[in-house]
């Protein structure tokens, strides 16, 4: 049990911040504070733990490793940023940070999970508070995101759970850690069932053929929610992708290996081709976060340790850039649900820090050298090559190469002095996006030129291969 | 194995009538009778417990709130067939769907029980054995459902506000959203 | 066996539907019009309120706890301490939900 105490943290936070909330509806801040106070508690707890020896725990369906402690730290770091976005935002509702904290917690679960039935638990507590929050400013747009969200969400995990259960009857187990001993197992039961449950996380993780919700959900939901999407949630589906198949299907991957790498390249490219034409910035994000899961696929298509370590290199890059995109629009958009891009007109004279802060975020989002996007798609285009996958390494170039003309657009914008932007010039500096944006930077531009301390890290975490099952 | 077959039947003949017949209620009823022709296979299965359950939680609660989305819904509304956006999405929809269906129900047909890696353990979906391995080994996911249901009641109360309760809002509803400004009023 | 089957099916069926074959039809008049306990009926109602659907989905939350609780009362001499305890947390995540429904004035229909 003291495996858990991350997680125990977070829910007894959420559990306090709502009673906070139910109890003193005058106390401003205080379920926040709560719900921030236990993330970083989590976030030193889980750290604390990082020299454990990787085993099974609560009868075979969760997994304590270092894999699991890194993907705690990155979905705290999430939950957290998105919480700061939302402070001192009463029109989002006192029970965001709650919520927040539940939808966390789903994310960690998934980073632990051995056994299908956590997958489950995890996606659905992951899901849940994201469908209310979408919601949460009652505006049309937002009903209509939520709407969305929770039909394709539900219809997402129907699927899922059909193929667990065909899973199950292939195999006479949930907990697919065990799966690599079952070799008889090999029929058409086992690959309908494996397809079905790849079909439902690719509707999270929106991969291309499922990924029509994504841009109106990002662009309904308000600014701090679509930021847990888009990094969250992207954390939380990536890592149970990949632990399921490189772990529980290791030995099987010729079959899913090749299904893999045609989905990654397909969302590369018109993930990113999409984003291209879009003249909202969240909408451009929502596209832009689909070609990002393009390249987080290439890492699990390679089947590869280097692949996995790719793969979870890139995670922190993506979601610090996210960081500082999502907080500079928090910081444009005001007390607005929206920002187009002729709202940046003139940004890079009137608020240059701020411009700069964007032009960051967005540069690490096309790979430029120098920011830690280019880090991460060094390495995935690395992995891809020692992969012997030329056909990957190729898409990656693509993707990228498209990626930037999507995101140089709303740079153009920033540096056109006929006239400044009235959002702009309205604009309130807040502490708490101040953080938001100061942490994205430093890591950003840290990764960026110094990348061997992750890299350590991760390669130490990707490595679960030894986890014995049984 | 007979009886199986029959409920099947039952039960895949008024599933399709959820989705073809015109009166959202009526696709409502045939629902409970989808609920209800599982009840009766896991009676045959001999899961007591699970059929009260299903009876219980999907036949009594979930259908009572869908007859009250329903009767919110269409109270005092004609019935339209809304066009069809993208033209062509039904056909497309059903010709994958059954693809889709057709084959996973060949897979599961020819794979023959005997050859399933796993068999119904006797104690299946009794009311002892659930208790034991929900309560004791599998608690955390108890726990995690636990705080789905919790969610489940916040976003109740988030989403279905109503003006002047203790928690007032200090923005007014957008308008077209004020579904509870007076309860069961008559209107001409 | 399978006479008698058949034998009753068929009473059932000619009870059921011999009225309606054979009896006289009268259609129209009042006959349409919805019988509401002698009170005439006035216009079709416009809004319905979307507190019943608060309602219903409260109690089916709390009725998905009940059904959870159920197996725990009647396995606990097997479960003993361990699941007493577990009983508790799952109690206070429950309660405290009831807790915030209560507050926020969940129950209340105005």
């Amino acid at each position: 049990m003291g495996y858990l105490i991350p997680e125990v943290l977070l829910a007894g936070g959420a559990l306090l911040a709502l009673l906070a909330v139910a109890m003193l509806p005058n106390a401003k801040n205080l379920g926040s504070w709560i719900v921030l106070l236990a993330m970083l508690a989590a976030g030193v707890d889980a750290a604390s733990m990082w020299g454990v020896t990787a085993k099974l725990i609560m009868s075979d369906t969760m997994a304590i490793d270092k894999y699991s402690i890194l993907v705690t730290e990155f979905v705290l770091l999430a939950g957290a940023s998105s919480l700061l976005l939302a402070w001192n935002a009463d029109r989002f509702g006192a029970e965001l940070p709650p919520l927040m904290a539940i939808s966390v917690l789903g994310m960690m679960t998934l980073g632990t999970a051995a056994n299908l039935m956590v997958v489950f638990v995890g996606i659905e507590l992951l899901s849940l508070p994201l469908y209310i929050l979408a919601a949460s400013t009652r505006t049309r747009a937002g009903g209509e995101a939520a709407l969305k969200y929770l039909l394709l969400g539900a219809f997402s995990s129907g699927i899922l759970l059909f193929g667990m259960a065909l899973l199950y009857g292939a195999t006479s187990s949930l907990t697919f850690v065990v799966y690599p001993a079952i070799t008889a197992a090999n029929t058409w039961l086992l690959w309908s069932g494996l397809g079905l449950v790849l079909v439902g996380i690719a509707f999270k993780l929106a991969i291309v053929p499922f990924h029509m919700w994504v841009p109106d959900v990002y662009e309904g939901s308000p600014t701090p929610v679509t930021h847990l999407m888009a990094f969250g949630t992207k954390v939380g589906a990536a890592i149970i992708l990949l632990r399921l198949l490189a772990f529980g299907f290791y030995g099987q991957d010729g079959s899913w290996g090749t299904l893999i790498g045609y989905l990654a390249v397909l969302t590369m490219i018109v993930g990113n081709l999409l984003a291209v034409p879009q003249l909202n910035l969240k909408r451009l994000l929502g596209y832009s976060g689909i070609g990002h899961a393009g390249f987080l696929l290439v890492g699990i298509a390679t089947h590869s340790v280097d692949g996995a370590n790719a793969m979870m290199f890139y995670l922190l890059p993506y979601g610090l850039a996210a960081m500082a995109v999502f907080g500079v629009l928090r910081l444009i958009e005001g007390q607005g649900d929206e920002v187009t891009l002729s709202d940046l007109r003139g940004m890079a004279y009137r608020r240059p820090w701020l411009a700069a802060v964007l032009i960051v975020g967005m540069l690490s989002f096309a790979g430029i050298p120098l920011t830690g996007g280019f880090v991460g798609k060094f390495f995935l285009l690395q992995a891809a090559l020692f992969a012997s996958q030329p056909g990957l390494a190729v898409g990656i170039v693509v993707g990228t190469l498209v990626g930037l003309f999507a995101y140089l657009r709303p740079l153009q914008m920033l540096f056109q002095r006929t006239e400044v932007s009235a959002k702009v010039q309205h604009l309130r500096w807040s502490v708490a996006g101040a953080v938001v944006l100061g942490v994205a930077v430093v890591g950003t531009i840290g990764i960026g030129v110094y990348p061997a301390p992750l890299v350590h890290i991760v390669s130490q975490s990707a490595n679960f291969y030894w986890l014995t099952g049984g | 194995m007979v009886g199986i077959f029959i409920i099947g039947i039952i039960m895949l003949a008024a599933a399709v009538a959820v989705i073809v017949v015109r009166q959202p209620v009526h696709s409502a009823l045939a629902l409970v009778g989808v609920t209800l022709g599982l009840a009766m296979i896991y009676l045959i299965l001999q899961a007591e417990f699970l059929a009260v359950a299903q009876v219980i939680v999907y036949a009594g609660a979930i259908m009572v709130l869908f007859l009250f989305v329903v009767t919110l819904l269409t109270a005092g509304k004609e019935e339209t067939e809304t066009k069809d956006l993208l033209s062509g999405q039904r056909w497309a929809s059903v010709i994958t769907g059954l693809v889709v269906g057709v084959g996973l129900a060949v897979v599961i047909a020819t794979h023959h029980p005997t050859k399933l890696a796993t068999s119904l353990s006797s104690s299946f979906g009794g009311l002892h054995p659930i208790g034991q391995e929900l309560w004791g080994p599998y608690f955390l996911l108890l726990a995690g459902v636990a705080l789905m249901l919790l969610t489940g009641a916040i976003g109740v109360l988030v989403l279905n506000r109503t003006e002047g309760t203790k928690a007032p809002r200090s923005r007014p509803l957008p308008h077209g959203v004020s579904v509870s400004d007076g309860e069961g009023e008559s209107r001409p | 066996m399978l006479i008698y089957l058949i034998v009753s099916l068929l009473v059932v069926l000619q009870m059921s539907f011999a009225s309606d074959i054979m009896g006289p039809k009268a259609p129209g008049g009042l006959k349409k019009v919805t019988y509401e306990s002698g009170i005439v009926p006035e216009a079709p109602v416009g809004y319905f309120s979307v507190r019943f659907y608060r309602v219903a989905m409260l109690f089916m939350i709390f009725d998905v706890v009940i059904m959870a609780l159920y197996p725990w009362a009647t396995s606990l001499h097997v479960l003993k301490a361990h699941g007493f305890y577990n009983g508790l947390a799952f109690f206070a995540i429950v309660v405290v939900a009831f807790l915030y429904v209560w507050r926020k004035g969940g129950f209340q229909w105005h």
